[in-house]
């Protein structure tokens, strides 16, 4: 059972190694850094995705406030919270006209979005509402 | 010379390893259990973040569905102090619905208090309070963010834990204590005390 840590010049090289070699370090090393460069960006990639959801979800309560604005005939405006959590968000207002699905009239679409932070990660969040009929809303990402 | 005089038979064979070696590999492990260290931290903390988040995303989620839809139903809203409003003339069978909030405890309950049909909790992560305020026209459900610069207890919830703070912030950090807020408008009635 003690053989192998028993100091013995007839043994093979194997049993009489104590500690690690240099070199084993090393290997070492370089394998968690390989682990660690696949990781980071796999949480930095979460990361981006719970703040767009967070993003997503905010706006949405935002644009909701809006819209009573609006419905109100008041010109809506980015409030100060959402700012504060999102200085460079804009909004915009745009018409969507009445169609054959939709005759009720034209319609008011707002539309937040983050031009800087876009590119292709968040995307613009949309309500568009029809405010004569006061009916049906839809928000659309 | 002092090893041979005390072991004359036995032969000077060196163990262990040279000083610098031996600090190299000490240099090395050190690195390793560092790097290691961090990223199983930077693992730990993401993953209580996703969860908070998750928690915070869902709850909103809930809870402005209900008010919205409530809000619908009866029209206008009446804030009656921070801590309770309420939706008259939701319809016949079910009245009236109370909301209430406890710090990051939210619960709704519909039809008579006494003897309510029905209650519903909504439960923020820890450290995040609700509070109703009563403006011109509107009532304001105002969610207000911990502050970063206080640990709350980590299990969490406004429910069982109602946030207590377990480590306050310095005095000096107060003023850069205030977290974020999220805020919910909804039509107010006529309208309540502050």
């Amino acid at each position: 059972m003690l053989r192998p840590f028993i100091m013995n010049t007839d043994m093979p090289l194997l049993s009489r190694r104590r500690g690690l070699l240099n070199i084993e370090l090393l290997v070492a090393a370089a394998v968690l850094g390989m682990a660690i460069s696949l990781l980071l960006p796999g949480m930095q990639a979460a990361s981006r995705v719970r703040q767009a959801r967070q993003f997503e979800v905010l706006a949405r309560v935002e644009l909701n406030n809006l819209r009573s604005a609006a419905e109100a005939a008041a010109t809506p405006q980015l409030s100060a919270w959402f700012l504060t959590r999102y200085p460079d968000a804009e909004l915009s207002i745009s018409a969507v006209p009445g169609s054959e699905l939709w005759p009720a009239g034209a319609g008011v679409r707002l539309s937040i979005s983050r031009p800087e932070t876009d590119r292709g990660r968040a995307a613009p969040v949309s309500l568009v509402f029809w405010p004569v009929s006061g009916g049906r809303s839809g928000a659309t990402p | 010379m002092m090893r041979r005089r005390l072991f004359p038979g036995r032969a000077d064979r060196r163990r262990g390893g040279l000083f610098p070696i031996v600090l190299i590999q000490i240099l090395i492990t050190g690195m390793l259990l560092t790097v290691g260290g961090l990223c199983l931290h930077t693992a730990l903390r993401s993953d209580r973040q996703e969860r908070q988040s998750g928690l915070l995303l869902r709850t909103l989620t809930r809870l402005e569905h209900q008010l919205r839809a409530d809000e619908r139903e009866s029209g206008a809203v009446t804030a009656a102090s921070v801590s309770e409003m309420s939706f008259a003339n939701l319809s016949a069978e079910r009245g009236t619905a109370t909301w209430r909030t406890d710090r990051g405890f939210v619960e709704r309950i519909e039809g008579d208090l006494s003897s309510p049909n029905s209650r519903e909790n909504y439960v923020f992560p820890a450290g995040y309070s609700v509070e109703f305020v009563s403006e011109p026209g509107v009532v304001v459900v105002r969610i207000r963010e911990g502050s970063p610069l206080v640990k709350y207890r980590e299990a969490g919830s406004g429910g069982l834990a109602r946030n207590a703070v377990v480590v306050p912030a310095a005095e000096a950090f107060q003023g850069g204590a205030v977290g974020r807020m999220i805020e919910i408008r909804l039509r107010g009635g006529d309208g309540g005390e502050q």
